[in-house]
């Protein structure tokens, strides 16, 4: 029974040629550790953990404050700390969302940027000779040392905090890129050639998705480095921002102020670096995200 | 495309199609140019000839760098020939030759796709319709016993399951010729038996033209119609043996007489060209 237009090659209805039972075990091994009780329970317990750990260097740090009646000029205990925050939750939160902007912004920014520039060094090797050593000397200028300059050129407004930010963060964003285009076989490409494929071809369907988690892990890495370009532009020129606010508790002598800023600067370049993280959940498959995670390594 | 049945293809088996050569190497050799700068070139290939029968299952077997992966490339159209012309179906090689399915000694297979996807691979970048394909690819994989794992991803499947998923992948498209570099020379010992026994039985439903790389001079003799014995670097070929020995091959004709009489020839050949040394 051969149905028209379909089968055109005969092998359609017919059994396993290449046994089942042949690699039965293995197959059934694979099955097995497939099916084994996912580690879902244990991934909620590792929040639990670090959750608690939190909870227990905050007691201590509680404790000793306490006990040596360490003054609040010197260290602030956090039941201190937390009190400020919710006294001046209103200024704290006034200043949080200019500074989340900048950070965002500027990340933003050198992902797409440092992306962009990592695929052009990658593939032109004009951009390689002419840009790319500019741009390898435009990280070795100090960014808090050219700052004052970005003030001057684009003013104390968001500009340039978020080229500031932009600057320290777009560099191991490229360079992931970079190493990331470049981890492909050779006979992989010759595999895709034998297919007939192009060099765009070749670029989407292979180097971009293999240089993802490279990507990704430049991204992380830069998320934590807007951050800090963030602070340093504020530091230069403020108005407002967690940054400014540092600056200006820290002359106050109001420690407890500098560090509610602090501890609002942390958790909210926590909840960004796991956004991005998360985000690789768009473009990439969960299990094999799981299988590369960096904090599972084994011995 | 070449949409040829298997059937019509087994039934030209052994004998050239009209007597024409599926692949024709003339005058073929391949010198690769010194990367330092006084460096002196590196002669891979001596100037062959071969011809390879529609329908047949040649072996090339030879030592590491005899230059068997260049002459395999050179069919592929991977790489230009320093001299002479490739033909294959009677029309010339020149670029990538795309009407054929490659395996290579790595699987290859892409870490972020699922078994399936990684064998429709080939029908996405040759822009073939996939939802037929998906039916083919899906056929495949049960042939080669792989059914219930297509949503899988590649790290979750041992070595040998891989190799059977880059099998398919190249054959995805139907393609008149296949062309294997060494395909199971990862693999472990057990799982490279059960790999070529299956792969025989595999090749026997539709008897495709195939030329499969080896170092293992058991594995050529085992699978092949016509052993290709390669000399050491600068590769040529040292001899041709015709295998005859009826197929299906079972492990156990590897310890006949006949057998041993082949492999007994390479050994004496590999002797002669001084790749193995007498003791």
């Amino acid at each position: 029974m051969s149905t028209p237009g379909t089968d055109n090659d005969g092998i359609g209805k017919m059994r396993p040629i290449m046994t089942q039972s042949s690699n039965d075990a293995e197959t059934r091994a694979i099955t097995l550790r497939h099916r084994a009780p996912n580690r879902s329970a244990g991934r909620g317990f590792r929040h639990f953990y670090s959750i608690i750990a939190t909870i227990i260097v905050f007691l201590i740090w509680e404790g000793g404050v306490r006990l040596f009646a360490v003054p609040a000029l010197i260290l602030p205990a956090p039941s201190v700390i937390f009190a400020t925050i919710w006294e001046r939750r209103s200024l704290y939160l006034a200043f949080t969302v200019p500074t989340t902007i900048e950070i965002v912004l500027g990340f933003l920014v050198a992902a797409v940027a440092g992306i962009m520039l990592g695929i052009l060094v990658s593939f032109s090797s004009f951009a390689r000779t002419t840009f790319y050593p500019m741009l390898i000397s435009s990280q070795l200028i100090p960014k808090v040392a050219i700052a004052p300059v970005f003030v001057i050129w684009f003013g104390t407004g968001l500009e340039s905090k978020v080229l500031i930010a932009f600057l320290i963060a777009f560099f191991p964003i490229m360079i992931s890129t970079m190493v990331g285009l470049q981890v492909i076989e050779a006979d992989m490409v010759r595999l895709f050639m034998s297919m007939g494929a192009g060099s765009t071809t070749t670029f989407i369907k292979l180097r971009l998705p293999a240089a993802l988690p490279n990507i990704f892990a430049g991204m992380k890495i830069g998320m934590t480095l807007a951050v800090v370009g963030a602070i340093v532009a504020e530091f230069v020129a403020a108005d407002r921002g967690l940054g400014y606010y540092l600056l200006y508790a820290n002359g106050q002598l109001d420690s407890p102020g500098v560090f509610g800023a602090l501890v609002l600067l942390t958790v909210i370049g926590v909840i960004l670096y796991y956004l991005v993280e998360w985000s690789q959940h768009l473009f990439m498959p969960s299990a094999l995200i799981k299988a590369a995670d960096l904090t599972r390594a084994t011995m | 495309m070449d949409d040829r049945r298997p059937s019509s293809l087994a039934a030209t088996a052994t004998e050239g199609a009209a007597g024409e050569p599926m692949v024709r190497l003339r005058d073929v050799s391949k010198v690769y140019g010194s990367l330092r700068r006084h460096g002196a070139d590196v002669e891979a290939l001596k100037p062959l000839d071969l011809d390879i029968a529609t329908g047949e299952f040649v072996t090339i077997v030879g030592p590491s760098g005899c230059g068997k992966s260049t002459l395999l490339s050179l069919i592929a159209g991977l790489l230009p020939p320093t001299t002479g012309e490739i033909d294959i179906g009677g029309r010339p090689v020149v670029g990538p030759y795309t009407d054929l399915g490659i395996v290579f000694q790595k699987d290859l297979l892409l870490a972020w796709r699922t078994i399936l996807d990684n064998v429709l691979i080939q029908a996405e970048v040759r822009g073939l319709d996939r939802r037929r394909m998906a039916a083919r690819a899906g056929e495949l994989l049960n042939l080669v016993g792989l059914s219930g794992f297509e949503e899988f991803l590649p790290h979750e499947l041992s070595g040998g399951m891989r190799q059977r998923v880059a099998i398919c992948r190249a054959l995805l498209h139907n393609p008149p010729l296949l062309l294997m570099d060494e395909p199971f020379a990862a693999l472990d010992a057990i799982t490279r038996d059960q790999l070529t026994l299956d792969f025989q039985r595999f090749w026997q439903r539709d008897r495709r033209t195939v030329v499969f790389i080896t170092h293992n001079l058991i594995e050529a003799v085992f699978l092949g119609d016509r052993v290709i014995v390669m000399t050491p670097r600068p590769g040529s070929i040292a001899e041709i043996l015709a295998i005859d020995l009826a197929r299906p091959r079972n492990l156990a004709v590897r310890d006949t007489p006949d057998f041993a009489r082949y492999t007994r020839r390479i050994h004496d050949i590999f002797i002669e060209t001084g790749i193995l040394k007498a003791e």
